[in-house]
């Protein structure tokens, strides 16, 4: 199995230190959500990490998305209207979830493998703080892998970024009323009630490399229970049930 | 070309400024002020050819119906930017009053200098002497000055304001109806079309049917009969089958009449051309052909659109310097903003066509964010 993904930077899925768009095996510095992805890979009924298969995971920028984007906007018919089966607002999820899709396809028939591409966003990030709900970005972003016809898509979508899901273990009662986190924090690092920033206060060490070495030894991936973490998990399954 | 325009006091637009590039496409919601632009235009070309009052009996209004009911005075406030075609800029200032139907008062100045002044009561042009204004006249007194005592720079300010034609009413209905002889000249509304081909002779006339037929591959002429009375009646002929089929305008489709009235314009010697709508009409196959025409024509163009097919065959950069979004504020006055420039709306077309930005944005919320940057922006100013 070929895991693709694609994310927002090295305190989420991860980045490539290779100078290139896109990376895998050493070329592919892991962040603290692939490693959380990871977890539920192994307790899913694919049963084992896929972090010892050095090409398993491979990452794709966003800015490598938005160069296959520069190609599709040539084909200027070729183009997505906002509707019944996404709203306004959400084109970027929706095209990123669309190139990746088709990204995806092109490894599948390269490795002659089947693959799951997983897209993280965060939910309610400052880059798309203006209007737009959680629930039509994860609408888009679905619709935007079938565009690509690409079935396997997974949407990864914290609300409102990924810290709240780490903070569910974190806090004082971990893992108790974590569903509340989703609207108590924001998404927006200035705020005086930024999930960044709770976070901070309670882990000693939030780089990357400190928030690897907390996921690794200290979160018990089973007991999170918050709607944006579990629809990613009942995504997540429900692509490796159709491999 | 005219570089910018600045109107305060007509009807919604209580004070705006639209600077104008070669291409120029306003988009916004219903009832924003889009159509008010153009016909602000439009009512700028008849103060310059001293046309007011026919100009509002032809619309079917009043003087009172032109003032902004959110602004105490009563003058409406006109001021046009303007290259000359030496690169020289040339701007005309005017207070137009609505009771006399004519400029209070005119300012045309070059390159910074004023070159013609007008008080209400005297007129100066350079360094000459004052003259009473002895005359009755409408509008601007440019109108009703002698050529021959305007200094050049003014002449052609003059003749391309006046070659301002406003396509703004375009309707297929009028464009069908049967026009006389003596009609030379095509309406806002697209009437006397046929009269107005009927005047498109040899050379004119091939390139406009070959224009014609890069949109509609089966037509192969164009035909205005005379009928009794001096009446004008268009008739279209297609090829279908090697059979030949004239079409009359009573038949004809309502795209085809639309490009044949806006390709007929994109070819005359006008200076700008406004056109509201422009999708109208217009099946999917030739906007792509639609669009490219608009950009290569040798006029100014200013059209309205609500479609994002039009907007998607526009290429990103000209996109960023064409499209201005017009909104309305709570109070009700019209404002423009490049649309791309408005710094979220610019990253979208990373992920992107230009038309793809517009309809993935939240118009509404796009509205209050505009209001929110005019307010910093004016605080801004105010402090510094």
């Amino acid at each position: 199995m070929i895991v693709l993904l694609s994310g927002e930077g090295p305190t989420d899925l991860g980045r490539c230190n290779n100078s290139q768009g896109q990376c895998s095996g050493v070329d592919f510095d892991v962040g603290p959500m692939t490693l959380l992805l990871d977890r539920l890979i192994e307790s899913s009924r694919f049963g084992y990490s896929l972090l010892d298969f050095p090409e398993a995971y491979r990452y794709v920028s966003e800015t490598a998305l938005a160069q296959r984007v520069a190609d599709r906007k040539r084909q200027k018919r070729n183009t997505f209207l906002v509707g019944k089966k996404h709203g306004e607002e959400t084109g970027y999820f929706y095209i990123n979830a669309w190139m990746l899709g088709e990204i995806a396809q092109e490894h599948e028939a390269e490795a002659n493998d089947m693959a799951v591409a997983v897209l993280f966003r965060d939910g309610d990030g400052t880059r798309s703080a203006k209007s737009g709900i959680w629930r039509d970005k994860w609408n888009s972003m679905k619709q935007g892998f079938l565009r690509a016809q690409f079935e396997r898509g997974v949407p990864m979508l914290p609300k409102p970024k990924s810290e709240a899901w780490l903070l569910c273990a974190a806090k004082p009662n971990p893992y108790q009323n974590c569903a509340d986190l989703e609207n108590a924090l924001s998404g927006n690092d200035d705020s005086p009630n930024s999930a960044k920033k709770q976070l901070g206060d309670i882990l000693p060490d939030t780089s990357a490399e400190g928030l690897k070495t907390w996921v690794e030894t200290a979160l018990d991936i089973d007991r999170i229970d918050m709607p944006s973490f579990n629809q990613f998990k009942q995504s997540l399954e429900k692509a490796i049930e159709s491999l | 070309m005219i570089k910018k325009i600045t109107i305060k006091n007509f009807k919604s637009l209580a004070e705006i400024i639209i600077p104008l590039d070669k291409f120029n496409c306003l988009i916004g919601m219903n009832g924003a002020g889009k159509t008010t632009i153009l016909q602000a235009l439009d009512f700028i070309a008849h103060i310059l050819t001293g046309e007011v009052k026919i100009w509002l009996e032809n619309r079917g209004w009043t003087a009172h119906d032109l003032n902004c009911k959110l602004r105490k005075e009563s003058n409406i406030t006109l001021f046009v930017e303007y290259q000359t075609d030496n690169g020289s800029s040339l701007a005309w200032i005017a207070h137009f009053n609505r009771t006399s139907l004519r400029c209070a008062s005119e300012t045309v100045f070059l390159n910074a200098e004023p070159i013609l002044q007008n008080t209400g009561q005297k007129y100066r042009i350079l360094s000459k002497p004052s003259n009473d204004i002895s005359f009755i006249y409408e509008g601007s007194i440019l109108s009703q000055l002698k050529p021959s005592e305007l200094p050049d720079p003014i002449l052609e300010f003059l003749g391309a304001i006046r070659r301002i034609r406003s396509l703004e009413l375009l309707s297929p209905h009028l464009m069908r109806k049967r026009a006389r002889t003596n009609d030379v000249d095509i309406g806002a509304g697209g009437e006397k079309l046929s009269a107005y081909l009927y005047g498109i002779k040899g050379q004119d006339k091939n390139r406009l049917i070959g224009l014609l037929k890069g949109f509609y591959p089966n037509l192969v002429d164009y035909k205005i009969s005379s009928m009794k009375a001096g009446w004008k009646k268009l008739s279209a002929i297609e090829i279908f089958d090697n059979q030949k089929l004239e079409t009359e305008a009573a038949h004809l489709s309502d795209g085809l009449l639309r490009i044949l009235a806006i390709l007929a314009q994109a070819e005359s010697d006008r200076s700008l051309i406004l056109l509201d709508e422009i999708e109208n009409g217009i099946n999917p196959e030739i906007i792509e052909k639609l669009v490219e025409t608009l950009l290569a024509s040798q006029q100014q163009i200013l059209v309205t659109t609500h479609s994002p097919m039009i907007l998607n065959y526009l290429e990103d950069e000209t996109a960023r310097e064409s499209v201005q979004y017009i909104y309305k504020t709570p109070a009700g006055e019209t404002r423009a903003r490049h649309f791309f420039e408005i710094p979220r709306v610019g990253e979208k077309l990373r992920w992107m066509g230009p038309g793809e930005a517009f309809v993935d944005t939240d118009l509404r919320a796009l509205t209050e964010e505009c209001i929110a940057l005019d307010l910093a922006e004016s605080s801004g100013n105010a402090s510094a």
